[in-house]
């Protein structure tokens, strides 16, 4: 009797469980797409004050035109591209000064 | 405030004044930096306190021949300008200190004009003139941003807005007198009128640092690198480009001079005192590269005579800028004034 009573607390608990996952994948779900707005909204914001988000980092684009391999590129170049972006920060460039978040 | 102290030579050698032979060869003085910056600018007479230039460009010409008159070609004129520096030295000077002291020599109490005196000579020759080409050299023809006003109180410093204010009648650092080229450079780089080459961070391996600059040169338009003669760096990145050419093409034996050549080019690398810390490189044309010159600091000053002082004044305005800047080629690096280097330089 004892065993069955602790059985089904057990399945009980897996339910419960269960349940919590699942409420934590929608909230992840939920989270992640907050997360993708934020992005879009910095990246549309960028439009005027030319900033963009890479690696959750902001950047500020301070030159208007530059070279990169050979190609001429603007600012706006960067602000649509986003590997282009990611590849002036992996070089270090002075192109994108990052933007300290205002406390 | 200027201040001229001798007490540690009155302590020392007591407060009075014996002919001991002594000279002013005895007085040995302070390393200077001599100027090197500005030799590379050619010198250009320019009345009032603005330089100006224009830049002319025309689409194609040439078009294919028929009987109809088909004009075409657009004339382009692009202008510049640059406010020439205002550079001033203040200095109130007491003569007599010296009398009663081991550098008595420098005085000269017959001579009843006291601006005749030796000091004077001696401390417009080998300290003021030097100093200046000293302070020039490593704080203003690089690193300068000239001050934008004079406010009665809280002055402003912004670094985006290139505004730099200082207080009403107090002294000013050296490198608040003119723009530097490095903000003569962020300033046409944000008008978009420079070639702006993407180096990336600069290498610190050698080898990798020759390689990034051949690739720089590489980059440039051709008919500009044709007119190219240097490529000014600091001394530093100067030597490491050295370091890495003789390394990477085994020519470690070969003369520096012979090392600051760059591949595919006539370019030479340049070292610069003035660009001591930066990672900025840049190129331009000799003909593009003017010291706009309305006065130039000769070493001659106003004395004023007032009871025992004396008072030294000069002035003089002048700029180091590029007539044409779509003829000046620089790397990505340093595009704005941070906050860091306000704090250190520039407040």
């Amino acid at each position: 009797m004892a065993e069955n009573t602790e059985l089904t607390a057990l399945a009980e608990l897996q339910a419960q469980l269960a349940a919590s996952l699942e409420e934590n994948a929608a909230a992840k779900e939920i989270i992640a797409l907050q997360n993708k707005q934020i992005e879009e909204l910095d990246a549309s914001q960028g439009a005027d004050t030319l900033t963009v988000v890479i690696n959750k980092e902001k950047h500020q684009i301070v030159t208007p035109s530059f070279m990169l391999d050979g190609v001429q590129y603007t600012a706006n170049d960067v602000l649509k591209d986003k590997a282009l972006a990611a590849k002036l920060v992996d070089l270090g460039s002075g192109v994108l000064v990052k933007v300290k978040p205002s406390k | 405030m200027a201040q001229i102290n001798i007490q540690a030579v009155i302590d020392e050698f007591g407060k009075k004044y014996v002919p001991g032979g002594q000279t002013d060869k005895d007085i040995k003085t302070q390393l200077f930096t001599q100027e090197e910056t500005a030799k590379y600018f050619r010198k250009v007479p320019n009345k009032g306190s603005v330089y100006r230039s224009a830049y002319a460009t025309i689409s194609e010409v040439l078009q294919a021949y028929q009987i109809d008159f088909t004009p075409k070609a657009a004339l382009t004129f692009k202008p510049i300008e640059y406010n020439l520096g205002q550079f001033k030295m203040d200095q109130l000077f007491y003569p007599d200190n010296f009398r009663q002291s081991w550098l008595g020599f420098l005085a000269n109490i017959e001579e009843t004009d006291r601006a005749k005196w030796p000091i004077l000579q001696w401390y417009i020759q080998h300290m003021l003139i030097p100093g200046y080409q000293n302070d020039f050299e490593k704080k203003v023809s690089y690193w300068g941003w000239q001050a934008s006003g004079f406010v009665a109180s809280a002055p402003v410093v912004n670094g985006a807005t290139h505004t730099r204010e200082f207080l009403v009648g107090a002294s000013t650092p050296a490198n608040a007198a003119m723009d530097g080229l490095r903000l003569v450079l962020q300033k046409l780089q944000a008008k978009s009128r420079l070639n702006v080459i993407v180096t990336g961070a600069i290498k610190t391996d050698p080898i990798e640092f020759c390689t990034q600059i051949e690739g720089f040169v590489n980059s440039i338009n051709r008919d500009l690198k044709q007119n190219l003669d240097y490529l000014f760096m600091s001394h530093e990145l100067m030597e490491r480009y050295c370091d890495g050419k003789g390394l990477k093409y085994n020519q470690q034996y070969k003369q520096e001079e012979d090392l600051k050549s760059i591949k595919h080019s006539s370019i030479k690398v340049a070292g610069l005192r003035s660009m001591e810390g930066s990672s900025k490189i840049f190129a331009t044309p000799a003909q593009n590269r003017v010291m706009a010159i309305n006065t130039d600091f000769t070493g001659r000053f106003d004395l004023q005579k007032a009871d025992r002082g004396v008072k030294l004044l000069s002035d003089h305005e002048k700029c180091l800028c590029f007539d044409v800047p779509e003829f000046v080629v620089t790397n990505d690096l340093e595009s704005t004034i941070t906050a860091g280097e306000i704090t250190a330089m520039y407040s």
